[in-house]
C-alpha cells in the first residue's frame, strides 16, 4: 500500500509540475489584418498582450484613415486635391510629411514623395499602361519635393500646383514605429510585420535576439538571418510588385529622375535601425541610388544596410 | 519486491500526463497550411496532402511540401509571383484578402523582411 501511495504522490507531483510549467509561459496573443494595402501580422508576449493587439489594430485603422492617398477625406487626399492651397494636417500626416521632405533632402531626391505623379502615369504598375516619353516629360515638373511647403507653426502644408504625394514608401515604417511605442507602453515584446517591414520588439525569451530572415530577391529562400533586439528591418526590392512586357521587368520603385522603374543594378536593400520610418525611406532611396552611391550614403549617415545586387552579390554597410 | 502490474500502469500514466501537459512547449514542425479569405478560415491541413482549392477567383495548390497560389484573377498577380508560402512568409493576395500561411516550426525565422 505504501508503494502505491508513493506512486500516486509522484503522479500528482508530475502533473502539477507540468501544469505549472505551462502556466509559467508568458501571455501571448496574435492578430492579422489588412491595412495600408498590405497584410499585417502582429505577435505579442507579455501581460496585456491581447489588449495590446486590439490597441494596435485600432491605431492602424486611425493611421490608414489619415495617411492613405486613396481614402476620401484623408489628410493626403485633401492635400492632393487642394490644387496648391494650404491645408491643415493632423499630427501623424504632418510628422510623416516633414520626415519625407527631410529624407528627400538628405538623399538628394532619390527618395521623393512627389513621384506619385509618375506612379499615376504607370497606372500604379498594373501593367495596363506603358507611359510614353512625351507623357513622362509632361509630368516631370510635377516631381520635385522642393515645391512642397510646410508651415510648422500652423501644422499646414501645400503642394506645388498639379503635384500629388503618396506616403507608400514611408507610411508602413511610421506605422511600425507607432506600434512599437504601443508595445513598449504595454510592456510587451514581439514581432510587428507590416507586409514585410519588420519591427522586432524587445528580445525573445531568455534575452535571445529575434531571428529575422532576409528574403532572397531572386529565389524562394533567404539570403541572411539577422539577429535583432528592439530593432526594425525594412526592405525595398524589385521582386514583389512588377509586371513584364516583351521580356522587360517593370517594378514599382520609380526613380524620381527618370520617372521610370529604377535600373540601378540592385535587387534589394534592407535597412536596419531603431527608426523604422527612416529605414523605410532610406531603403527606397538606396535602391534608386545604385550600390556605389548607396554605400557612400550609408557610410556618411551611419546607416546599417544590406545591399543585394542583381547578380546576388551582398554588400554590408555598418553591419 | 517485484512491481505489480498496477504499479506499472500508474507510472506510465504519470509519465504520459506529464508529457501531454508539455505539448504546448514543444515546437511543431511547420507542416500545417492554413488558407484564410477575408478573415474566414477556408482550409487547414497538412502541407503534404494534395489538394486544390478554388477560393474567390484564386486557385491554391497544396501538396508535396508546397503551398502556393497557382492562379488568381486579381489585377496584379503578385500572389502568384510570390511562389511557395513559407513559415514567417505567407503568400498574400491583398485584393482578395487571401492568406496562405505555413505554421512555423522550431527552426523557422521569427519574421521575414521582404
Amino acid at each position: 500500500m505504501m508503494k502505491r501511495q508513493i506512486a500516486f504522490f509522484l503522479l500528482a507531483c508530475s502533473f502539477a509540475a507540468a501544469f505549472l510549467t505551462g502556466c509559467a509561459e508568458k501571455e501571448q496573443a496574435s492578430g492579422t489584418s489588412f491595412h495600408m494595402d498590405t497584410f499585417v501580422s502582429l505577435r505579442a508576449y507579455g501581460d496585456g498582450a491581447r489588449a495590446l493587439i486590439d490597441a494596435c489594430e485600432k491605431r492602424l485603422t486611425e493611421l490608414e484613415k489619415c495617411l492613405s492617398a486613396t481614402i476620401e477625406g484623408s489628410d493626403v487626399s485633401r492635400l492632393n486635391s487642394a490644387n496648391g492651397e494650404w491645408i491643415s494636417l493632423g499630427d501623424d500626416a504632418f510628422c510623416v510629411l516633414k520626415a519625407s521632405l527631410e529624407a528627400a533632402e538628405l538623399t538628394d531626391g532619390a527618395f521623393d514623395l512627389t513621384v506619385a505623379a509618375a506612379m499615376k502615369a504607370w497606372d500604379g504598375m498594373s501593367g495596363e499602361t506603358l507611359p510614353s516619353e512625351y507623357e513622362l516629360e509632361k509630368i516631370r515638373p510635377l516631381v520635385d519635393f522642393r515645391e512642397v511647403e510646410l508651415d510648422e507653426e500652423r501644422k499646414m502644408a501645400r503642394l506645388g500646383a498639379g503635384q500629388s504625394i503618396d506616403f507608400g514608401a514611408i507610411a508602413k515604417g511610421y506605422a511600425a514605429d507607432e506600434l512599437n511605442a504601443l508595445y513598449n507602453e504595454y510592456g510587451c515584446t514581439g514581432i510587428i510585420d507590416l507586409g514585410g517591414s519588420i519591427y522586432a520588439v524587445g528580445a525573445r525569451e531568455g534575452s535571445e535576439p529575434w531571428r529575422i530572415a532576409v528574403q532572397d530577391p531572386r529565389g524562394d529562400g533567404y539570403k541572411e538571418t539577422l539577429e535583432l533586439v528592439s530593432c526594425a528591418a525594412v526592405t525595398s526590392g524589385d521582386y514583389q510588385r512588377f509586371f513584364e512586357r516583351d521580356g522587360v521587368r517593370y517594378h514599382h520603385i520609380i526613380d524620381p529622375k527618370t520617372l521610370c522603374p529604377a535600373r540601378s543594378g540592385i535587387a534589394s536593400v534592407t535597412v536596419i535601425g531603431k527608426n523604422s520610418m527612416l529605414a523605410d525611406a532610406y531603403a527606397t532611396a538606396m535602391f534608386v541610388m545604385g550600390a556605389e552611391k548607396a554605400v557612400e550614403f550609408a557610410e556618411k549617415n551611419a546607416v546599417c544596410a544590406l545591399i543585394i545586387e542583381d547578380d546576388g552579390t551582398e554588400i554590408w554597410v555598418n553591419g | 519486491m517485484k512491481p505489480k502490474a498496477l504499479d506499472m500502469v500508474i507510472a506510465a500514466a504519470a509519465a504520459l500526463l506529464s508529457l501531454l501537459c508539455l505539448i504546448p512547449l514543444v515546437g511543431r514542425q511547420g507542416d500545417t497550411v492554413s488558407v484564410i479569405c477575408d478573415g474566414e478560415l477556408i482550409y487547414s491541413g497538412s502541407i503534404y496532402e494534395d489538394i486544390t482549392l478554388e477560393v474567390n477567383g484564386a486557385t491554391v495548390e497544396i501538396g508535396g511540401g508546397h503551398a502556393y497560389v497557382a492562379y488568381s484573377d486579381c489585377a496584379d498577380g503578385i500572389c502568384v509571383d510570390m511562389g511557395d508560402a513559407r513559415p514567417g512568409r505567407p503568400v498574400i493576395c491583398v485584393p482578395k484578402r487571401l492568406v496562405v500561411s505555413v505554421e512555423a516550426g522550431d527552426d523557422a525565422p521569427d519574421g521575414v523582411t521582404r
